[in-house]
């Protein structure tokens, strides 16, 4: 909230109400005023950054990925028309975002030093002891069945859902948590936790 | 083509030296795995059927090294072999079966693609083959170069991207979103229901023939493709319409006004209903015909 | 937790309890600032072409371009200095496409004769026949803008036009990418 005040007068409207004054910083942002929608960003980034970081496993293209997220998001802001929850669409946004670069990195793996699988830097998330071991299970997933453990399990979308922001079947999400907790399970176990 | 092939081999007319070998396999497969199929020249028939396995049958061109088929987990991939393209001949005439909730990635070259009763999400890349599907309530994308595209929807919620360079796009029966692309194709979208359009050609002709939800948006952009619109008779939406040198003729709502008095264009802005969707359309030389039912 | 839970259940509980919200080790608005923010006078529009552009990239599969229109993102203004061969210029007078959306485009190329190789003669004439007219829309709008630099739907325009360009030449960069992983 400090930067926010920071940045001025228009500032000043932002109050616990949250929802309502989300709105206006949506159509302020949308009539390309940039202080609202870095009040949007503020808003929203530690929730997005933690959905790249998660479904990335890499702190380095966790913030790539959600510097790309709200780049897109800007200049797809006209689209956004309120009838789901602004966190919602951007966070199909990063999603989408993850996957296309996963998308290019395949493509492009010796080329482009911005979108590499390289081991990752060591991932803080602030949980603590178990769900620290729990996380870096999840990290070491393979991407299918990893982003599919993020959004349905940490993140509580449906399969629905889920299909629907990864592109898949329902059905193949429900596969690849089936496969998620398999993995995780035996993971867990070689670490020491009792089933 | 199969039938023939069959007719004159069996009638010994085909050098035994290289010839088209019948394919007929089976393996068990996922009930909702991943299919893909990769043929550069010929055809691929995908149909989707009720048994968890996937059955490859057709015919391989005579320099095909081998046709794979393996699975692996939830996928199953399915693909033509041979030398380097050129004056070889690896056309191959592919019909395959699929557990009908499995989802298709398949990449030709020239093959066609003809897809039914498939209820995955579906990825058809092909250059110059043409590509005939049915959509259920999955994604689908379609990219080709110069290759048509048909799409036949099942009037359920779907993402279908369809993509070509010259070749045309046809869509009908869909609901959702769609985004039709084509350069110099012509692109055609009718008996569907939206709430998102996405609409572009650069010289190719866009026809739209469909509804658009109350809170919709529908975009179109064409440099010189001439634009033909008809609308729901109960669309509620924002419309705002620029043409730089293409006229605009308008069945209900106003008519078009000159942007400025020293250089052509003309614009179009008004409200339809309650102006929940967004109706935006830009053209540099086509012209627009704007109507509802 | 409940003893009589299946590790099943411990499993999704715990994954449930994960922290959601994680704040950054550093502050990544001020890049995304400077990607979005514009200098010029015609907020509207520029705005616009920037975001189309932005667009364009995440959609690119070279990565040379993601990189290269990335760092691209503010306008060159004034125009660059001589000696710099900038083809199909132009956005008006204060606007130009600068040097790396060429390094971009040379990128492509290489990649895009190679898939071109690939093509039988009548697939190449086609792309070649599309490129051709995609070229000469470019150079039709940019005579237009000549005479009215300040036009929205111009530039706009304009910029769909070169994406046009860019997505054309990275579609048959794709097919290149195909040939050689399907290994025939």
């Amino acid at each position: 909230m400090e930067a926010l005040l920071a940045a001025g007068a228009t500032v000043a409207a932002v109050t616990e109400q949250g929802q309502l004054d989300e709105q206006t910083w949506v159509e302020r942002a949308q009539r390309a005023d940039t202080t609202a929608f870095e009040a949007l960003y503020r808003m929203h980034v530690d929730k997005v950054y933690g959905l790249c970081l998660r479904m990335t496993g890499n702190t380095a293209e966790a913030e790539d990925c959600t510097q790309e997220a709200f780049i897109q998001a800007w200049s797809k802001l006209s689209k956004f028309r309120g009838d789901s929850a602004f966190s919602t669409w951007i966070h199909r946004i990063a999603v989408n975002t993850v996957l296309g670069r996963m998308r290019k990195s395949r493509r492009e793996q010796d080329r482009v030093q911005a979108v590499t699988d390289i081991s990752p830097a060591p991932v803080t998330t602030g949980d603590s002891g178990n769900l620290e071991d729990l996380q870096q299970a999840v990290d070491g997933l393979p991407d299918g069945a990893r982003h599919v453990f993020v959004l349905h399990a940490v993140y509580g979308y449906s399969h629905d859902e889920t299909g629907n922001m990864l592109g898949i079947a329902t059905g193949t999400s429900k596969a690849q948590l089936h496969r998620a907790k398999r993995l995780l399970a035996q993971q867990l176990k070689q670490n020491g936790y009792e089933s | 083509m199969i039938k023939k092939f069959l007719t004159l081999a069996s009638l010994g007319l085909i050098s035994t030296t290289a010839v088209a070998e019948d394919v007929n396999k089976r393996i068990d497969a996922s009930a909702n795995g991943v299919v893909s199929i990769s043929n550069v020249s010929g055809s691929i028939e995908v149909s989707g059927w009720s048994r968890n396995e996937v059955e490859v049958t057709g015919t391989l061109g005579d320099d095909v090294e081998e046709l794979i088929f393996e699975r692996d987990g939830d996928e199953v991939e399915i693909k033509v072999k041979g030398p380097k393209r050129g004056s070889h001949d690896i056309s191959s005439d592919l019909v395959v079966k699929i557990p009908e909730k499995s989802s298709v990635e398949i990449a030709g070259v020239s093959a066609d693609i003809d897809i039914q009763s498939v209820h995955g999400s579906q990825q058809l890349h092909t250059v110059s083959g043409d590509v005939d599907s049915e959509v259920y309530s999955t994604d689908i994308e379609i990219t080709t170069v110069s290759g048509d595209v048909e799409l036949q929807g099942d009037d359920e919620i779907t993402r279908a991207e369809l993509e070509s360079v010259s070749g045309d796009i046809e869509a009908q029966n869909l609901a959702g979103e769609v985004t039709a692309h084509s350069v110099t194709g012509d692109v055609t979208v009718v008996n569907s229901n939206f709430e998102r359009v996405r609409l572009e050609t650069v010289n190719g002709d866009i026809i739209f023939d469909a509804d658009l939800a109350n809170d919709g948006s529908f975009g179109l952009e064409t440099i010189n493709g001439d634009v033909d619109i008809d609308f729901n008779d109960s669309i509620s939406a924002r419309f705002d319409i620029e043409t730089f040198n293409g006229d605009i003729s308008n069945c209900f709502g106003p008519e078009p006004v000159r942007t400025s008095q020293y250089t052509p264009g003309r614009e179009l802005k008004f409200t339809e209903g309650d102006g929940d969707g967004r109706v935006s359309i830009q053209t540099l030389n086509g012209d627009l015909r704007l109507c509802k039912d | 937790m409940n003893e009589n839970q299946s590790f099943d259940d411990r499993l999704m509980e715990a994954a449930g309890s994960l922290e959601t919200e994680v704040t950054p080790e550093r502050d990544l608005w001020p890049e995304i600032q400077s990607v979005i923010a514009t200098p010029s006078r015609s907020r509207r529009n520029t705005l616009f072409a920037q975001a189309a552009a932005i667009v364009l990239l995440v959609g690119a599969s070279s990565g040379i371009t993601y990189l290269a229109m990335n760092k691209q993102m503010q306008y060159v203004t004034p125009p660059p200095p001589n000696g710099l061969n900038v083809e199909h210029a132009s956005f008006g007078d204060n606007y130009m496409l600068g040097p790396e959306y060429q390094d971009a485009r040379n990128g492509l190329k290489a990649q895009f004769d190679e898939g071109l190789e690939s093509m039988t003669p009548r697939e190449r004439a086609d792309v070649l026949k599309n490129l051709e007219a995609i070229r000469s829309v470019i150079e039709e709008i940019n005579r237009a803008l000549a005479n009215d630099p300040e036009n929205a739907l111009l530039q706009e325009l304009l910029l769909s036009t070169y994406q046009e360009e860019l997505s054309l030449m990275m579609k048959i960069d794709n097919v290149a990418n195909a040939m050689n992983r399907t290994d025939f």
